[in-house]
């Protein structure tokens, strides 16, 4: 991989590289990804991945909190409020 | 008030607290000591939890109401992924470094309900991607066996806690082998449970496909009693079985046992000897050893690191410093979010986060993630048709004893090799449980090394009968 390649990736996960992770990168991720590139090499033909043995699971929409109940807790957690508001820099 | 921490189990604790021969008060303050001796060295715990008082006043009161359960006063710790109401839940990350938990996650409700102390959280690789705690944000913990080499991971403090008589038990989770790698280099029992045999309420996700929480013991039984208490259905957790799955009890007298020959290449001599060793023994005793072919084995650890990083950039891109956690304000909205997020990730999850953006591209989605999910699908077909002739795969659970500090940090893909043998049962979705089978002399140390045992699905209990009838051996 090149370094170019690493940092648009970056770009897309949204991450800045300290210089020496540019460095080391490129490398590691190539051989990485040479390992898993055997996904590729077996053949999966007749295994429909839609066909998953999974199931949607579904239940009653009831309330799973009393109302307010871990609000304060939750606030508290907040790197930033105004008068009990979340606060965001503006997107616009 | 001396107590002998080194042999204690659970039930020997419980039957000494109801006899009356010491109290929780005295059980609790043991571990304290101990902890207050040792911690500095090793760096198992990241916190205490300051209602330590609390929680025994509680369950002492349990053993006088006559409500006392086996883990009633049993003392805990908690890896730093698991949430308990008000105390900090870091994930060994900075940019968790001063997260409080708002809620309590499922097993730790049902671990207070029966009045276990929780006595604190301990270190791990930042959100559990690891295999040597050696990426957590707090420094690395320490072996007890031997403090110049790991702990093995991601669980290495639960593990050490427990190995170092500063817990009587500890929880941790399972991604890859989180728990039965730790287990093994520190010479505890460690289970991987059926995926959706216990809940993932209030554990920090890293690949929510594949993580599971799952106890360290020193012995077979105690993990049965805390697997027990923790197993279950919970509304809140969707992928939770139904608890019918575990009325079949299907235990035997005697097991098959299929052993994957030519997937044990590579393994330290030593461990191999320790593995012929116990496999004769198994025989000896009466089970079936089968050398079997299990070509779907050779595939667990490149569909692993596929479908985990894809997952884990999903689960960690809700770090940007908006509604938790730390924030590193930038010029604008963007900014911000890429100066906290790199800011607060190591490079170990920087570096999953961008390999899981990467095989979920538009055009590299179609060769690594669908493929992946594909065998996936295909190792789940040929490890289920095997498990209906053979109860369980045997194999070691490490390559290797536990290694030195900086052995492996250099190179990402041969930590990532550490999970050989675990990562295909949380690929499957089937019970693991890795149980000690000795040590091995390295360098004048006696290290410990464990045996796994991977059962059908949702065959838990068998699991734990297999692993106590080899315990006994």
């Amino acid at each position: 991989m090149k370094k170019e390649e690493i940092l648009h990736l970056a770009t897309l996960a949204r991450l800045e590289l300290t210089e020496e992770e540019i460095n080391t990168f490129p490398n590691q991720m190539a051989n990485i990804l040479s390992f898993v590139q055997e996904v590729n090499k077996v053949d999966t033909k007749g295994v429909d991945i839609r066909d998953f043995t999974l199931v949607n699971v579904m239940r009653e929409d009831t309330d799973p909190f009393e109302s307010g109940e871990n609000r304060d807790a939750i606030l508290e957690a907040m790197p930033d409020t105004q008068d009990e508001y979340l606060k965001v820099q503006k997107i616009l | 008030m001396s107590i002998n921490l080194e042999t204690l189990t659970i039930t020997k604790a419980h039957e000494a607290i109801k006899n009356g021969d010491f109290s929780v008060r005295n059980l609790v303050d043991a571990y304290l000591a101990v902890i207050a001796e040792k911690n500095e060295q090793l760096n198992v715990y990241l916190h205490m939890h300051d209602d330590i008082d609390d929680q025994v006043q509680k369950a002492q009161q349990m053993f006088k109401d006559g409500t006392a359960t086996m883990l009633t006063g049993i003392p805990c710790a908690l890896k730093a992924n698991l949430m308990r109401k008000g105390h900090i839940a870091s994930a060994s990350s900075k940019i968790l470094e001063n997260y409080k938990a708002t809620y309590d996650a499922t097993v730790v409700s049902h671990l207070e309900n029966q009045g276990v102390i929780f006595l604190g959280s301990t270190n791990m690789d930042e959100f559990a991607m690891g295999s040597s705690t050696e990426n957590s944000a707090f420094g690395p913990t320490k072996n007890p066996h031997d403090i110049t080499r790991v702990p093995g991971g991601s669980s290495g403090g639960s593990a050490a806690a427990v190995a170092a008589d500063m817990a009587l038990f500890a929880l941790g989770t399972d991604t890859g082998g989180s728990i039965r790698q730790p287990a093994a280099l520190c010479g505890l029992v460690g289970l991987k449970t059926t995926y959706g045999g216990v809940s993932r309420y209030g554990s920090i996700a890293m690949g929510s496909s594949l993580d599971q929480i799952g106890p360290f013991t020193k012995t077979v039984s105690d993990t049965e009693i805390v697997w027990d208490a923790i197993k279950g259905h919970d509304a809140r957790d969707m992928t939770t079985l139904n608890d019918s799955v575990w009325e079949q009890t299907d235990t035997k007298d005697m097991y098959t046992i299929a052993v994957p020959e030519a997937f044990l290449d590579g393994v330290h001599p030593e461990i191999r000897k320790a593995f012929d060793a116990s496999i004769s023994k198994l025989e000896q005793a009466g089970h079936t050893v089968t050398h079997v072919p299990i070509p779907a084995l050779a595939y667990g650890l490149p569909v692993y690191y596929v479908v985990m990083p894809a997952e884990v950039s999903s689960n960690l891109a809700r770090y940007d410093g908006i509604r938790y956690g730390n924030k590193q304000e930038g010029k604008d909205l963007l900014d911000s979010y890429i100066k906290t997020k790199s800011q607060g990730f190591g490079a170990e999850s920087k570096r999953r986060i961008m390999l899981g953006t990467y095989v979920l591209s538009a055009g590299y989605d179609d060769r690594f993630y669908v493929n992946a999910l594909g065998l996936r699908e295909k190792m789940k077909k040929e490890i289920y048709a095997l498990h209906e002739t053979y109860d369980f795969i045997a194999t070691p659970t490490t390559t290797s004893p536990a290694f030195k500090f900086g052995e492996k940090t250099d190179d990402p893909l041969e930590m990532y090799l550490e999970d050989i043998f675990t990562v295909s049962a949380n690929i499957v979705g089937t019970p693991a449980i890795s149980v000690p089978m000795g040590t091995v002399s390295v360098e004048g140390k006696d290290l410990p090394v464990g045996i796994q045992f991977m059962g059908g699905h949702s065959k838990d209990r068998q699991v734990l009968d297999m692993a106590q009838k080899f315990e006994k051996l």
